[in-house]
C-alpha cells in the first residue's frame, strides 16, 4: 500500500475522544439494570382463618344437609358414610340403599380434617383439638369430650412459590381454615 | 353338658372373629367401622380402647375407654425424616405410609405402647399402605409436593413382618388411595380413574381387570361387598361381591362458581 492509502485507513478508524467518552458511560449502564426486565405473574396465596378458643369449644352443631364441595377424608360405619367436608365439617349419609345414597346431615366441626368412630361416637379434630361428638341422635350431635391442643399446627410450605401460605400466628386464635386469593407478583426476570 | 357347649361354641365364634382389630365381634360392646387408606387415625387395643393418630413426627395414643373424657396416654417419636401421612390397623400392627416408606408397629404387648417393628425405604413419594394376609400394598405418588419417585404400586412380601421384602412393581399415573378386598385390589389413580386389579395371584402379580377412566379416584373402602369412592368430582359406590363391577350410584360434588 501506498504511504497516503495507509494513513488513510488508520484515520478512518480513529474515534474521536468525545464518542470515546460516551461509549465508556452508555455500555457498562447495560449491565447495571437501567435496562429493566420483569415478568408479572400469579400467585395462590392462602391466609389463615382464626377462631377463638371459647367459640371453637361452642362450635359443633348440626346443619342443614349441603352438597359437597371440598371432600376430604372418607369413613363407613354400618348404613351410614361419612365425607370430610375439608375444614368444615362432616356429611353425613345414610347409605342403608347403596343405590340411592341420601346426604342426610351436616355436622360443622371447624377445622377438621379427620375422622374415625367408635360405638355411635364420632371422633375428630377441631383444628388443634380432639372431640368426641356423640350422635346417637344426628338431629342432635352432642360434644362429648376434648383433648385440648394435642394436635401440633403444621405450617403449609410456600416451597413451589405459586402457592404460598401466610405464616400461623397462635396470638390470633386457632387455624379453622384458608381463605385463597389470587395476588399479582413481580419479579426480574433475571432471578 | 349344653353349657358347656354353648361355651364352646362362644369361643369358637371368637377365635374366628378375628383379631385385635375386630370391627364387630359377636359378644364385644364395641365396634368400629372402616376408613379410608388416607387416614391418620386407626382405633384398636382390646376393646378398642385406643385412637392411633399420625403427624408428620409422632403416634399419638389416646386412651378412649371414656369417650367423655380422652386422655392423651403416649407419645411415640418418628424421625422427621419419614413424614409419616397414613396409618392402616392390621391385626396386632399398625402400617404406616410415610413420605420414605413404610413403618410397621407392633401393639401386641401392650396396646398402648406401638412398638417399632420393621421398615421397608423407597425413594420419596406420598404413599397409603395396605395390607391382606401376607402381602403389604403401597402405592406411591412422585407428582407434586410428594416427591421424586416413580409413580407406581408396590407389593411387599411381610410373611416374615421383621423384613419385609419387594416382590415387584407396577407402573401407574397418578395414585392416592387404594383397598383390597379377597381377589380384588382397587386402586385410585387420580386422573387416570379407578383401576380394579385381579389379586387372586398377588404373590406373584396383580392383573389389572378394569379401568373406570371418567372419574378422578382419590381414596376407597372395601365394605361388605361395595366399593364406597370418593374423587373430585363425586361419591361413587360400585358392587364387587359377584366378581362383577358394577357402578350402583354416584352422587356429585357441587361445581364451584
Amino acid at each position: 500500500m501506498s504511504r497516503e492509502n495507509k494513513r488513510n485507513f488508520r484515520d478512518g478508524f480513529k474515534i474521536s475522544k468525545t464518542i470515546q467518552a460516551c461509549l465508556l458511560i452508555t455500555i457498562p449502564a447495560f449491565f447495571t439494570g437501567c435496562y429493566q426486565c420483569e415478568e408479572t405473574y400469579l400467585v395462590k396465596h392462602f391466609s389463615p382463618v382464626y377462631m377463638q378458643r371459647a367459640e371453637l369449644e361452642n362450635s359443633i352443631k348440626a346443619s342443614d344437609a349441603k352438597l359437597i364441595e371440598s371432600p376430604g377424608k372418607i369413613y363407613a360405619k354400618d348404613q351410614l358414610f361419612f365425607i370430610v367436608e375439608q375444614q368444615k365439617g362432616i356429611h353425613v349419609i345414610d347409605n342403608s340403599n347403596p343405590q340411592q345414597p341420601a346426604i342426610i346431615q351436616f355436622i360443622e366441626v371447624p377445622g377438621i380434617a379427620e375422622i374415625q368412630m367408635k360405638n355411635n361416637v364420632i371422633l375428630a379434630n377441631n383444628a388443634v383439638d380432639l372431640v368426641t361428638i356423640d350422635i346417637s341422635d344426628l338431629s342432635n350431635p352432642k360434644e362429648l369430650g376434648r383433648v385440648v391442643e394435642l394436635f401440633p399446627y403444621q405450617q403449609p410450605s410456600s416451597e413451589s412459590g405459586r402457592i404460598t401460605y401466610g405464616s400461623i400466628d397462635p396470638e390470633q386464635g386457632y387455624v379453622i381454615n384458608w381463605e385463597e386469593e389470587s395476588r399479582e407478583q413481580t419479579k426480574s426476570c433475571y432471578e | 353338658m349344653n353349657y358347656l357347649l354353648r361355651v364352646l361354641t362362644v369361643a369358637i365364634v371368637f377365635a374366628l372373629g378375628g383379631c385385635a382389630m375386630d370391627t364387630e365381634s359377636p359378644n364385644s360392646p364395641n365396634s368400629t367401622g372402616k376408613a379410608g387408606s388416607l387416614a391418620r387415625y386407626a382405633i384398636g387395643g382390646p376393646n378398642l380402647n385406643y385412637l392411633y393418630s399420625v403427624t408428620s413426627t409422632d403416634i399419638l395414643v389416646t386412651d378412649i375407654t371414656n369417650l367423655e373424657n380422652p386422655q392423651l396416654v403416649n407419645e411415640i417419636k418418628i424421625d422427621e425424616w419419614w413424614q409419616a401421612e397414613t396409618i392402616f390397623p392390621f391385626g396386632d400392627y399398625l402400617f404406616l405410609g410415610t413420605e420414605a416408606g413404610m413403618l410397621v408397629y407392633s401393639i401386641a404387648l401392650d396396646a398402648s405402647n406401638p412398638v417399632y417393628v420393621s421398615s421397608f425405604e423407597h425413594i420419596r413419594g406420598c404413599d397409603p399402605v395396605v395390607a391382606q394376609n401376607n402381602l403389604a400394598f403401597v402405592t406411591l405418588n412422585g407428582n407434586g409436593p410428594c416427591g421424586a419417585a416413580q409413580n407406581e404400586l408396590h407389593v411387599l412380601d411381610i410373611s416374615n413382618i421383621e423384613f419385609p421384602r419387594l416382590l415387584y412393581t407396577v407402573e401407574l399415573d397418578d395414585p392416592y388411595g387404594l383397598g383390597i378386598d379377597g381377589d380384588l385390589l382397587f386402586i385410585c389413580d387420580g386422573k387416570s380413574g379407578l383401576k380394579v386389579f385381579d389379586a387372586s395371584n398377588a404373590q406373584n402379580k396383580v392383573e389389572l381387570l378394569e379401568t373406570f377412566s371418567n372419574v378422578q379416584a382419590t381414596d376407597v373402602i372395601p365394605y361388605n361387598g361395595n366399593l364406597l369412592m370418593i374423587g373430585e368430582d363425586g361419591f361413587y359406590q360400585y358392587h364387587y361381591a359377584d366378581g362383577n363391577i358394577s357402578l350402583l350410584s354416584k352422587m356429585e360434588v357441587a361445581k364451584k362458581g
